[in-house]
This record gives structure tokens, C-alpha cells and sequence, in this order.
């Protein structure tokens, strides 16, 4: 790519590209390649001034060699189906039309006609106004309504006309700030494409969903995401069709129901025809889930609004009132131009979606209002051990054979089995099966998981077992060989352990290192510092290893060996005693204490059902950004608090000074609109400085 | 008003007969096309300007920026100078003391 370099200073280049003009599609392609290049951070390309300025840390050599290379026909870039452009567009065009027809109207038209537009464009108004108050309630429509009317009755059209053109002003602007926010979030999460396990000739290939064709058959098991449309070919399981239809009760699906994309099998497996291929409609369906997700408005985001509303029989009886004292309309003009409804209903939601934005672009993915207010209010946070404080790769040290079985066989076999489950110790297994270059093509009939508790299968005529020692020992009556009792005591106490039996006899322990993050003392420390009072492990190990890790990041409680109903039983127990809970999970048994707590964060890399279940979601690799996140929802409330005074105070304040003659009509309507931008504008900043 | 009821009247009668007819002529359709391909490219200029304008104050922030980062280091650099100086003054005279101590 041939381009000019404009300006540039440390750290931060501006560019013009040298060709007549730009494509908005050009300009998408541009930007996504620059941001995937090491050491930039930040890009903007506008495809208007067909500038482009990057922002980066690394050294400017690479960023200059990345802009040659550059081509827009032949370099590949991701660009995901909806980037913010087009809308983005939309509705600036939206906006100049708006300030340029009023311009003109103002410049060109005779008064008589201006007015006479003025009255055709208040009948909305005025009918939107009797439908409310037909309903029985006197919202702020009615407001609206009244202060148009009492303008033009007043003969004051020029105040009507500029009154409504504020309503509109702020209607789009709300509008495209809303619509930005959905889209920006729909955008990064479009990026992910997840795998699914395909049918072909007997064995199973894990295969990236845009790859499967209508006609593939899939496999789906306990806790994964239904990828794609399809009907049941074989198999029974119980589906979690929330997403579609927001009924959390699981429906049962066995051969020949239809399945959706985005549902999520809560037990059991099916196997799947897939019917429609993915790309259409998937980015549709993060849209609805956002909007869905989004009616869960916060509580102080919907106490604003119900504000706005219930102050509006003041006003209006204010302005009665002034009129009635003073004779004077031009008084009772200027309190009615002051609501408290645009101010209040702009900046609140702005807020909320903006912090929404701000979370995303640390990578944090909020689906809702409500929960930033839960994760600014709550005292104690709830971690599940594996995946959230340990690393979220555990590692299989080693291998131990029981009954002169051979190591690497049986490290083939668990990882077989263990393949099939989206776990982090499965993933274990699988890795290392993978590194000791073991290929594992599929011996056993169907698997069966037994949540919390381990994986049963058949090899030939013998029942395969692999899972926790109550499951293989107790539930399973599994003997140990003889002579293997000394080595079963001899394992390494401070790992984990997965047995693995064959024929209702132990064939192997599998030593587990579950690395607790190098950054989570530091992490629990700083919650401590930021108001949790309560920091509480939970984990399926023993009591020793809990205890031990518990000390060691100076957590406050722990629960050793508790299965996932005992998990949502604590949290239910923190409600009773009047807390708020936030629960960082990523299992499949971490599902039920998710959607049981205030506010569940599901790590990203974990379980599709984790993830479905959770109000927000996090990158495995940092658990900084739970710190982020505290920080992030404790600003948003402070602003909603400066907001909340400051649209209170200033637009009492105006209407004061009209009820005191200091102030006309027009001068009020003129602050208070300015104010009501200002507070909105101002809502649209990010909370969080860049040193945080 | 200065058109009067009458004159409404009258303008919305020959607006509504003969406004139209005149509107669907050929002519008339080219000119609407030509005016609105007027206003869509000042709308597009005005939107460049705009654009123009955000970046030209990025880059005067950017600089800004830089300019003030300077300005911490010299000053610093100062300040570091004054402090050597303070100390070095204070090393010779415990210095010469000592000499004096033992002379």
C-alpha cells in the first residue's frame, strides 16, 4: 500500500493513503489487518479523509514494514460479517440531514409556512400524548406534548419548533449510541468460531463450525453448544433452549426434533443432521441474545426512568401554578421547557451501555446493566478452584499403571474418553496424549458423563471407568489389584487425581499439577482492597490441598470436596445472609452457582453452558480484569450518582429561575437542553483512565 | 399573517393541482437529481472536513503530549543537577572539615 505519512509523533503515526478514495469495506479490511499486528494499539481508519491513525508500543520499523506490505486485493484479513462502520454512517448522515434541513428551513422558508410545519410535525406529539393519558398516566409524552402546545398557543412556534428539535436530537443520539454498543459487542463476539465434533466413516473429527455443510451429522454432548440448526438423528438429551426462548426449563429432544443453533445440551448426547450451515443468522441471534439480555436493566437504570415519569405531574402542576399566580404564560413556558425526563432517560442508559463498551474493549463481556450493578454492590466473590485460580491448563505429570498395564496405553485410553468433555483436566489428559504423540482413534461405544464425577464407557465387553476416587471406589466398587495398595499410597499427596479402571479393576492414576496462577495472591488481595469483604474458594479437592492453597492467596473461607449442587446451595446461603454474590466459574458443574448468583462470570475458554449461564464473561488468561471489572462497575455507579445529582440540581435550579422571572422561556429550554447534552456527552466517556 | 387565509387557500389549491403535474415532468425529476446530488456531496465534504478536523486535533493533542513529557524531563533533569550540586557542596565542606580535623 503507497502512503503518506501526515504527521507523527512518539508513538502515535497518522497516514493518508495516496489513491483517489477509500471504500468503507477498504477501510474495515485496513483497520482490522493494523490491529492484528504486533505492537499497535489502537487503530482508527476514516475512509472519508482516508487517513488512518495508529497508535502502538512496539517499534515503528514494523508498524512502517506492516503499512508496505499491506494490499487490499491480495493480504487475507478476518474481517468479521458487521463492523460498526455502516451504522456508525448511518446515522451521522441521519444527523446532518437533520441540523442541515433545519438550517436551511430557517434560512429559506417565510415564517408563515415554518409555523405551519411547525404545527403539522406537533400532531405526533399530541396524539402520542392522549394515548397516554387515555391509559391513565401522565408520563413524560405528555409533558412533551403540553410544552409544544403551549408554546404554539403562546405563539411561540419558534420555541415548539427548536423544543421538538431536541427531541429528536436526542432520540437519534440515544438511538446510535444503543445500537452502537449491541453492535460493537456482537462484533467481538462474532470473531469466535467454536469446534464441533463431526460424524465421518465411524470416527469422530473436531471441526471448526463454518466448515460443517447442511447434511453433516454432529455430535453433541453433555454441556456443548448446539452450533448449528438440525434435527436428532440418534441419541437423548435434555436441551437448554433459554437463548431462543428464555425458558430455562431443559427440553427433552430425542430422534427427529428439531434442534436450534445457540441451545445448549444440558445432559445427555445427541447426535445431530445439521440442516443449515452456519454464517446465516448467527450474527442476527448475538444481536437478539444482547437485546434480550438487555431488557434486564439495571435496577438504578429503571428507577431513573420511573424518576422521570413520576416527576412529570410537578412539573406540570408547577406550571399551572405559575401561570395561575403570575398570569404570565412566558413563566409557566420556561418550567415547562425544563424536564427532567430527556436528562435522566439519555444519560442513565448511555452510561450502562457505555460501560458495557468499556468492558469489551477489556475484553470483559457484560450482557446486562443489572449485573454491573451487582458486581459494584456485592461483598463476597465466589471462586470454583480449577480454571479460575489454577491455571487453566493443568498439566498430567504422571502416569502410574496398576496390574502390569503399560503407562502410554493407558494414558491413549483416558484420553479417549476424557476428549469428548469440555473440562480443563480433560484437556489435561487430551495435551498429554498429544505430546507423548499417542493417537487415539475411537475404540470405545458411546460415553456417558456423570457430572462431577467422572466418564463410564465400554472398550470391547469391559466397562471403562475414569473419575474421581469416591466415583471409581464407592460409587463403582472398583478393586485395586493385588499388590498395588502400597503404590496407591505412595502418590504425590499435593496433586490432583484421576483413576482410570477397566473391568471393575484399577488400571491406571493419572497425577494431575493443577498450578495455582502465578498473579492470584496478588487478585485476592486486591478484592479485598476493593470491598469484597469475603473471598471463598470452592473446589471438589481434599481438605489438605484446599487448606493449603487457601493459605497460600490469603483467601477467607474455603469448601473443600463439594459437589455442584453444593455450590449453588452456598451462594444461596450467602443471600439468606443478606449478601450480594458474584461467582467466577467455568465448568459444567459450575452452571447452576452461576445462574444462582447475583452476577456469574464465566471464563471464557470454559464450558458453552458456562458461558450461556453466565452474566459475564471473561479471557482465561487474566484474572486482572475481575479487578477491572470491580472498578469499572464502582465508576459506573459513581457516574449514575454524579448524573443523578447533577440533572436534579441544575434543572431545579432552571426552574427556579423561571418561576423568578430571572430566566424566559427560551433561555431555559436553551440550559436545559445544553445541560441534558453535556450530562449525556459526558456519560459517553470512558470510566476507567488508560493508567488503570 | 401576511399571506392571509385566503392566500394559504389559494397556494394549497395550485399546489395541489398543479405542483404535481409539474413535478413529474422530466425536467423537474432532473433538476430534484441534480440538487440532491449537490446536497449529498456537501454532506459528504462536510463530514470529510469534519473528519479532518478531529484528526488535525489528534495530532496537535499527540503533540502536545510530547511537548509536556519534554518539559517533565528538562525540568528534571534541573532538579536532579540542583540536588548533585547541593550534595556536592556539602561532601567537600564534611571534607575540608575532615582535613582541618586532622591538619
Amino acid at each position: 500500500m503507497r502512503c503518506q505519512i501526515l504527521h507523527e509523533s512518539k508513538g502515535r503515526i497518522r497516514i493518508r493513503d495516496v489513491r483517489f478514495r477509500m471504500t468503507m469495506e477498504e477501510a474495515d479490511k485496513l483497520q482490522y489487518y493494523l490491529q492484528g499486528v504486533g505492537g499497535v494499539r489502537r487503530v482508527t481508519v476514516n475512509d472519508r479523509t482516508r487517513d488512518a491513525v495508529i497508535e502502538y508500543t512496539g517499534p515503528r520499523e514494523s508498524v512502517l514494514d506492516a503499512l508496505a506490505r499491506f494490499d487490499y486485493d491480495t493480504t487475507a484479513v478476518a474481517v468479521p460479517e458487521h463492523t460498526g462502520r455502516a451504522l456508525q454512517r448511518e446515522f451521522e448522515d441521519q444527523l446532518f440531514f437533520l441540523i442541515a434541513k433545519r438550517l436551511l428551513k430557517r434560512l429559506l422558508l417565510p415564517a408563515d409556512l415554518r409555523h405551519l410545519i411547525t404545527l403539522l410535525k406537533s400532531i405526533p406529539y399530541i396524539v402520542k400524548a392522549v394515548r397516554c393519558i387515555r391509559k391513565g398516566r401522565i408520563e413524560v409524552s405528555v409533558l412533551d406534548a403540553v410544552s409544544i402546545v403551549v408554546a404554539m398557543l403562546a405563539g411561540d412556534f419558534e420555541t415548539a419548533s427548536s423544543v421538538m428539535f431536541m427531541l429528536k436530537i436526542g432520540e437519534l443520539l440515544e438511538d446510535w449510541t444503543h445500537k452502537r454498543s449491541v453492535d460493537d459487542l456482537a462484533e467481538r463476539m462474532s470473531l469466535n468460531v467454536d469446534k464441533v465434533w463431526v460424524r465421518c466413516g465411524g470416527t469422530e473429527v473436531l471441526t471448526p463450525v463454518n466448515e460443517v455443510a447442511p447434511g453433516d451429522v454432529i455430535v453433541v454432548r453433555a454441556g456443548g453448544l448446539i452450533p448449528l440448526d438440525g434435527t436428532v438423528l440418534e441419541g437423548e438429551a435434555s436441551v437448554n433452549q433459554a437463548s431462543m426462548t428464555g425458558e430455562h426449563l431443559p427440553v427433552r429432544k430425542t430422534d427427529g426434533s428439531a434442534v436450534y443453533a445457540g441451545t445448549v445440551v444440558d445432559e445427555g448426547e445427541c447426535v445431530i443432521t445439521v440442516t443449515q450451515a452456519s454464517g446465516s443468522g448467527r450474527y442476527d441471534r448475538i444481536i437478539r441474545m444482547i437485546e434480550d439480555s438487555e431488557k434486564l436493566k439495571s435496577e438504578t437504570e429503571a428507577r431513573a426512568s420511573h424518576l422521570a415519569d413520576k416527576l412529570v405531574p410537578f412539573s406540570l402542576v408547577g406550571a399551572g401554578l405559575a401561570w395561575a399566580l403570575t398570569g404570565n404564560i412566558a413563566k409557566a413556558l420556561a418550567i415547562l421547557m425544563v424536564d427532567y425526563s430527556c436528562a435522566l432517560k439519555l444519560a442513565m442508559p448511555v452510561s450502562v451501555l457505555s460501560a458495557m463498551r468499556e468492558g469489551s474493549d477489556h475484553r470483559i463481556s457484560i450482557k446486562g446493566g443489572k449485573f454491573l450493578e451487582a458486581a459494584a454492590e456485592a461483598e463476597t466473590i465466589v471462586f470454583d478452584k480449577t480454571g479460575t485460580l489454577t491455571c487453566a491448563a493443568p498439566r498430567v505429570t504422571e502416569v502410574v499403571p496398576f496390574g502390569g498395564r503399560d503407562a502410554d496405553e493407558m494414558l491413549r485410553l483416558a484420553a479417549c474418553l476424557e476428549e469428548h468433555f469440555p473440562h480443563t483436566i480433560a484437556n489435561a489428559v487430551v495435551e498429554a496424549a498429544r505430546e507423548k504423540d499417542l493417537r487415539h482413534d475411537e475404540i470405545h461405544s458411546r460415553v456417558e458423563y456423570v457430572v462431577a464425577h467422572g466418564i463410564a464407557s465400554a472398550v470391547g465387553e469391559e466397562r471403562v471407568l475414569i473419575g474421581s476416587s469416591h466415583f471409581i471406589f464407592e460409587d463403582e466398587g472398583v478393586t485395586v489389584p493385588e499388590g498395588g495398595e502400597p503404590l496407591l499410597d505412595s502418590l504425590p499427596p499435593e496433586q490432583s487425581h484421576l483413576y482410570l479402571a477397566v473391568g471393575g479393576e484399577l488400571a491406571a492414576v493419572l497425577c494431575i499439577e493443577d498450578k495455582v496462577k502465578e498473579e492470584a495472591a496478588g487478585i485476592v488481595a486486591g478484592l479485598h482492597e476493593l470491598g469484597f469483604s469475603r473471598v471463598v474458594m470452592l473446589t471438589g479437592d481434599s481438605r489438605r490441598t484446599a487448606a493449603a492453597v487457601a493459605a497460600r492467596l490469603g483467601i477467607d473461607e474455603f469448601r473443600a470436596e463439594v459437589l455442584p449442587e453444593d455450590k449453588a446451595a452456598f451462594i444461596r446461603a450467602e443471600h439468606e445472609a443478606g449478601r450480594k454474590v458474584i461467582m467466577v466459574g467455568d465448568g459444567i458443574n459450575d452452571a447452576p452457582a452461576l445462574s444462582e448468583a447475583d452476577a456469574g462470570i464465566a471464563i471464557s475458554a470454559g464450558a458453552a453452558i458456562a458461558r450461556e449461564v453466565a452474566d459475564i464473561t471473561i479471557t482465561e488468561d487474566d484474572l486482572h480484569e475481575l479487578l477491572t471489572l470491580r472498578r469499572l462497575s464502582a465508576a459506573l455507579m459513581r457516574r449514575i450518582g454524579f448524573n443523578y445529582r447533577f440533572i436534579m440540581g441544575v434543572n431545579s435550579l432552571l426552574i427556579l429561575l423561571g418561576l423568578a422571572g430571572l430566566l424566559p422561556a427560551a433561555a431555559t429550554a436553551l440550559l436545559h437542553n445544553a445541560s441534558t447534552l453535556f450530562i449525556g456527552l459526558r456519560s459517553m466517556k470512558p470510566l476507567l483512565s488508560d493508567a488503570e | 399573517m401576511r399571506f392571509g387565509k385566503f392566500g394559504l387557500l389559494a397556494a394549497g389549491i395550485l399546489i395541489g393541482t398543479y405542483g404535481v403535474k409539474l413535478l413529474k415532468t422530466k425536467e423537474a425529476k432532473k433538476a430534484a437529481t441534480v440538487a440532491a446530488s449537490a446536497g449529498l456531496r456537501m454532506k459528504d465534504e462536510v463530514m470529510k472536513d469534519i473528519g479532518l478536523a478531529r484528526e488535525n486535533w489528534g495530532d496537535i493533542v499527540a503533540d502536545a503530549k510530547v511537548m509536556n513529557e519534554q518539559k517533565a524531563v528538562e525540568a528534571e533533569a534541573e532538579y536532579v543537577a540542583a540536588a548533585r550540586a547541593i550534595v556536592e557542596e556539602a561532601d567537600r565542606k564534611a571534607a575540608g572539615a575532615a582535613a582541618e580535623a586532622t591538619a
